[in-house]
């Protein structure tokens, strides 16, 4: 009754606001284990209001990499640019434990850099079952480090995608354990693609801002949990591993240094 | 003929034994000589007529040789001409108008002929001591505050929390007047040759006496008396006059309406002092700290007001012998029982019901007091659809004491407060699955309680050495249990979880009051305290899945503390130190981290562990508190204060709204006691006739080492808590006027704050900082609060409530551009707390009707309605935006948006 009362006499409305807009750096890619281009993107943000994007496209950018005895070395920095897309012209090989980073400088000298990142071992999919229920993912989650991951499903019917998700999680509740799982509830489907993406830190906190600002804003589910946002902590700059060298702040977006592992079930 | 200046203390240093013999001597001769010339002057006039108040001895003399022949001799160093004395003589003689002057004044005097010689009396005459204790005729409670005054010489003492007064004075006769805000003042003379107890009884002002009340200081705000500048008291009654929230009087709400006190919103858990976050505030409930106060996330206090005396708020000058928490402390004692009768109390309500029973189990020497409260919408729960018929939502508390007045010397109480929220939630899909099978039903037991239990005993060594011992535990836990695949976990899984969390407590509390003299009081003693943190342990059901236990956090806190109180005439302070040593215990690691990187779990480099009982971090710091207050006359009081405190316990939440299960967290290795330091100021005025007392009061306090959070913090459930924390410093300034009205049919006050509180991050690691390391405002950062508090008397059975709160809109981070990541839009944020929501404001009223039965019977009945918010005021708690088809929209929430009538009956018998 209370509830009741509360749900009646609580209240929502829509009201103007006003904007005070300033415009930032994006910058964000991907380096997984194997051979394979990279590709790096840049934006300038726009006000809420606008809807053309403003990709940059005269910055230079750099890769480097270090192996595991700290010696430095440039992996690229020849890339094609289009539309705020840097593309290494070559393809790259990324070695699980070596470390790699970007430095992108502007046009106007402002430099950026993403964190050195390790690149992490492979976490194989050790199996994908489904009952009426649920979809679990099980893996090995190695006990000496701290995990975090990115999952990835992707549901098949007749090889007709139906629906696909991404998920991720650190490994609090299953460190260690040779049959950690995942699990969402079922969609349906006869076959299940998965992935896990064996992250670092910086990209989780990345990964977890952007998903936790998917979820409460672009999404909207969580209008129907906390309508108020009353539980909410104050909204999170879409932060990760990349630093503003010229001013030292954190800068938006990220650079994700990650091992990538997949599997493939029918059922 | 006088002797002004007869010596000085230098000069007197100056001379030997034998010189000061001689100069005995010659006094004597000089004053002999003196004798046998005035012996031959006649008398011409004796007769004195003085209308004098509180005037310099000096200036009576004066007068009394202008209308008389008589002429005084007395030595400066003996007697103090400056004393202030009352003398109202009608063509008096000279002995009776020197026996009315000098009575109760320590001054005794001699007639030689037409001389008066005055002498001190007090190196005659012995001291002896007045205790005693003031207490409730109707219902034996302890009356804490109580004033004592001796007439004629403004000396006085006041009852402490436990009642109990000690005062002493020279040999004499006097008049002693007991007084307490309520209640019927009481005269008692008093032939001081011995020492004495009076344990006198105060009778309360009652409708009865309504031309009495209307005109007496039964609800005197007056800050005049008390050292301390920033002291708020508030009593039940009070707090039972506020328009309620459903009807149901609560603390929280009560503590709102005074001035410096705001909340980050309507209806949520705490509340924030003069700039401090709500885990600064110690809690105490019969001196047993709360961790949570509140009930159903923050809409209810869980203070019972039935089971309450009264409580008192600490926000400017705290005294020493409280401590643990940085900005404030608020003080609530429960009632003892009543130790006469059998009593009871209660409201019927449409959400609550609450009920009191007290009486003696042995009149006047064992007493005791029940007191429960619970909430019962979940009740009508089954008459509901098959979805909720299952579910339970309440909450309950239970408050009971048992005092034992064992003799004169020794009091023994007991007491413990429960409470509990209960929510389980049942989801059960009454349809069936394709195959035919039943949907899995899936169940969210949530609770949280707290659980105090204090032991206290009252010995008096002497007449001057009161002591109290309290041992005190205190437990907060909440629990989650879940079976489903939606339980709010950290992650989704099908197995069955149980989860638990809680902050425990072992308090031992010695604490002496010696009471010197009748201007000096002093207070010393020992706060000792064990803590024991459990952050997390979860129990899973299922496979794949492990069982969390992060290690239990201890901890040990010893602070003995010193507070001196002296009183002169027109100057009085109160100093204190309180010395605090904190130490973080084992066994537990401590995660390292590399120097060169910002504090996550990548840059972990190893740990130290520690076993049992080991330190694993300890701190040390001194906290002086020092307030002084300046008569400018008996109406008007000048204050100054400094005060240092140190926290070594902190609540770990960056939500709007404090959650039930955030996190409590000590200091240690990374997380370092938080310091406030406090500069206040105070003005306050009592009208020439007492019906309006005025407070003014400014203050500025420094935080450092404020616990923040990183962008984007992510706190459930998280091991290496410190990767997500912050260090930050702060700032808060700050004036409140408050103007109190406490006679008449119409009484109540207004104030008005103006605040400003603002922090910034500091962390070594400048990409890390929040708003690039610039200050921004606080979450509950106000600048302007106004509140109007009114009670009017419509009649003998009709009264009228009403509060008017004025606030400016809270802090909030907005959306300011976007971006495309991944294909979605994403949102960029201005700088943290840059924008605000916009004002608030609220006006609730109320009305009590008193219903008159049988007079003759002991049943009192009065219905209480009203409504609350009663004018619809839509105050925004929260904004939020959201951005979909590349629009974005705001919003703001509402958490009561409309008018809530409500209604109770509340008896007595």
């Amino acid at each position: 009754m209370l509830c009741t009362i509360l749900v009646l006499n609580s209240c929502t409305k829509s009201i103007p606001v006003e904007n005070n807009f300033e415009p930032q750096i994006f910058i964000h890619g991907i380096l997984v284990d194997g051979i394979n281009k990279i590709t790096v993107k840049i934006q300038q943000t726009v006000a809420v209001t606008e809807l053309e994007l403003n990709p940059i496209n005269d910055a230079s950018v750099t890769l480097y990499t270090k192996d595991p005895s700290g010696i430095e070395s440039i992996l690229s920095n020849s890339f094609t640019i289009n539309n705020g897309e840097y593309t290494t012209t070559e393809t790259v090989t990324a070695i699980i434990g070596h470390s790699y980073w970007i430095e992108v400088v502007l046009k106007d000298g402002t430099e950026f850099r993403s964190d050195q990142e390790i690149l992490k071992p492979n976490i194989p999919v050790k199996k994908i079952t489904m009952d009426s229920n649920f979809t679990r993912i099980i893996f090995n989650d190695p006990e000496q480090d701290i995990n975090f991951y990115l999952l990835h499903y992707a549901f098949y019917e007749n090889d007709n995608f139906i629906y696909d998700t991404w998920e991720l999680t650190n490994d609090v509740l299953f460190n260690g354990n040779v049959n950690a799982y995942y699990e969402i509830a079922d969609v349906g489907g006869d076959s299940v693609f998965a992935s896990i993406q064996n992250l670092n830190f910086n990209t989780y906190q990345f990964y977890l801002n952007s998903f936790a600002q998917y979820e409460n804003q672009i999404g909207n589910s969580a209008e129907d949990t906390d309508p108020g946002q009353l539980f909410l902590p104050p909204p999170a700059h879409l932060h990760g591993n990349i630093r503003n060298i010229t001013k030292d702040t954190k800068a938006l977006g990220f650079f994700g240094v990650f091992s990538y592992e997949f599997k493939i079930t029918k059922f | 003929m006088k002797i002004k200046q007869f010596a000085t203390a230098v000069w007197l240093k100056k001379c030997s034994k034998k010189n000061i013999l001689l100069m005995k001597l010659s006094l004597s001769l000089f004053l002999l000589g003196c004798f046998q010339l005035v012996a031959l002057t006649g008398f011409s006039q004796n007769k004195v007529t003085l209308e004098l108040k509180n005037t310099a001895l000096a200036a009576i003399i004066q007068q009394i040789e202008n209308q008389t022949s008589y002429q005084f001799i007395y030595n400066n160093d003996e007697i103090d001409s400056n004393e202030k004395l009352n003398i109202t003589v009608f063509n008096e003689d000279i002995k009776n108008t020197l026996n009315k002057l000098f009575l109760n004044s320590g001054i005794l005097y001699i007639l030689k002929k037409n001389h008066i010689i005055l002498s001190n009396k007090e190196e005659k005459q012995q001291k002896f001591t007045l205790r005693g204790s003031i207490k409730d005729a109707a219902t034996g409670e302890t009356l804490l505050g109580a004033n004592i005054i001796i007439q004629n010489i403004n000396k006085g003492a006041v009852t402490n929390e436990y009642g109990f007064y000690s005062i002493t004075l020279t040999e004499g006769n006097y008049i002693v007047h007991y007084s307490y805000i309520g209640y019927a003042s009481k005269e008692v003379p008093l032939e001081l040759k011995e020492n004495k107890t009076f344990n006198i009884e105060l009778t309360p002002s009652t409708n009865k006496l309504d031309e009495v009340v209307l005109t007496s200081d039964t609800r005197s705000k007056s800050q005049v008396a008390t050292i301390l500048s920033g002291v708020i008291t508030l009593k039940t009654k009070e707090i039972k006059q506020l328009p309620s929230f459903l009807g149901e009087p609560d603390i929280t709400r009560a503590i709102l309406t005074q001035p410096g006190v705001t909340s980050t919103g309507e209806g949520t858990s705490g509340f924030n002092v003069r700039g401090g976050n709500i885990d600064q505030n110690l809690v105490l409930l019969d001196e047993a700290p709360l961790y949570n106060s509140s009930h159903l996330w923050g809409l209810f206090s869980v203070f019972n007001a039935d089971a309450i005396k009264d409580l008192k708020l600490y926000k400017g000058g705290i005294p020493a012998r409280y401590g643990g928490k940085g900005s404030s402390v608020l003080d609530i004692r429960q009632k003892e029982g009543n130790s006469k009768e059998f009593k009871g109390e209660g409201g019927l309500g449409l959400l609550f019901s609450r009920l009191t029973l007290e009486g003696p189990l042995k009149k006047e020497k064992l007493s005791f007091l029940m007191s429960g409260r619970r909430s019962y919408f979940d009740l009508f729960f089954p008459l509901g659809s098959a979805e909720i018929k299952d579910n339970k939502l309440y909450f309950y508390d239970l408050n009971t004491k048992l005092s034992w007045d064992i003799n004169e010397n020794n009091k023994l109480y007991a007491s413990g407060y429960f409470g509990a929220d209960v929510m389980k939630l049942s989801f059960k899909d009454e349809e069936l699955d394709e195959n035919g099978n039943p949907p899995p039903e899936e169940i969210i037991d949530f609770r949280w309680n707290n659980a105090t239990a204090t032991v206290r005993w009252n010995h008096i060594f002497s007449n001057k050495l009161f002591m109290n011992v309290s041992a005190i535990y205190s437990l907060y836990n909440y629990a989650l249990n879940s079976k489903n695949d939606t339980g709010g976990g950290p992650v989704n899984t099908s197995g069955s979880f149980n989860w638990k969390s809680s902050v425990e407590n072992w308090i031992f509390k010695p604490d002496f009051t010696f009471y010197a003299d009748p201007s000096t009081k002093m207070r010393f003693g020992l706060n000792a305290t064990l803590f024991k943190f459990t952050p997390a342990k979860i129990v899973t059901a299922g496979e794949g899945f492990n069982n969390v236990n992060f290690d239990p956090e201890n901890a040990i806190e010893a602070a003995p503390y010193i507070e001196i109180e002296k009183k002169w005439d027109r100057f009085s302070f109160n100093a204190g130190l309180r010395y605090s040593w904190f130490a973080n215990i084992g066994e537990g690691n401590v995660a390292l981290y590399s120097a060169d990187f910002p504090r996550t779990v990548s840059t972990i480099t190893g740990s130290n562990s520690y076993k049992k009982g080991e330190i694993i971090k300890s701190y040390s710091r001194f906290e002086p508190r020092f307030s002084m207050k300046y008569d400018l006359n008996d109406r008007k009081a000048f204050k100054l204060g400094y005060n240092r405190m140190f926290q070594y316990v902190h609540l770990i939440s960056n939500t709007s709204a404090a959650l039930p299960f955030d996190v409590w967290k000590p200091s240690g290795t990374y997380v370092k006691p938080l310091e406030v330091n406090q500069i206040s100021m105070g003005y306050a005025y009592d009208t020439p006739d007492k019906a309006y007392n005025l407070s003014l009061e400014a203050y500025y306090k420094t935080f450092d080492n404020i616990v923040e959070y990183k962008n984007g913090a992510d706190l459930f459930v998280t091991e290496n808590i410190e990767t997500q924390l912050l260090n930050a410093k702060g700032y808060a300034y700050g004036a409140e006027i408050a103007l109190y009205k406490n006679r008449g049919k119409l009484t109540g006050n207004i104030n008005y704050t103006y605040s400003v509180s603002e922090r910034k991050t500091q962390s070594a690691f400048a990409s890390e900082n929040i708003n690039n390391g610039n200050y921004y405002p606080s979450n509950f950062d106000r600048p302007h609060l106004l509140n109007l508090v009114t009670n009017y008397k419509l009649g003998k059975k009709w009264e009228l409530g009403l509060f008017f709160t004025y606030q400016t809109g809270r802090p909030a981070t907005k959306p300011t551009g976007r971006l495309i990541f991944d294909g979605n839009p994403y949102l960029t944020y201005s700088t943290r707390n840059s924008y605000r929501l916009s004002d608030v404001h609220r006006m609730d009223l109320s009305f009590t009707y008193k219903l008159t039965g049988n007079p003759d019977s002991k049943w009192q009945g009065s219905w209480n309605f009203g409504v609350y918010n009663i004018y619809g005021r839509k105050n925004a708690f929260s904004q939020f935006s959201t951005f979909e088809n590349n629009v974005l929209k705001t919003a703001q929430f509402s958490v009561i948006g409309a008018p809530i009538p409500f209604i109770t009956y509340n008896f007595k018998f």
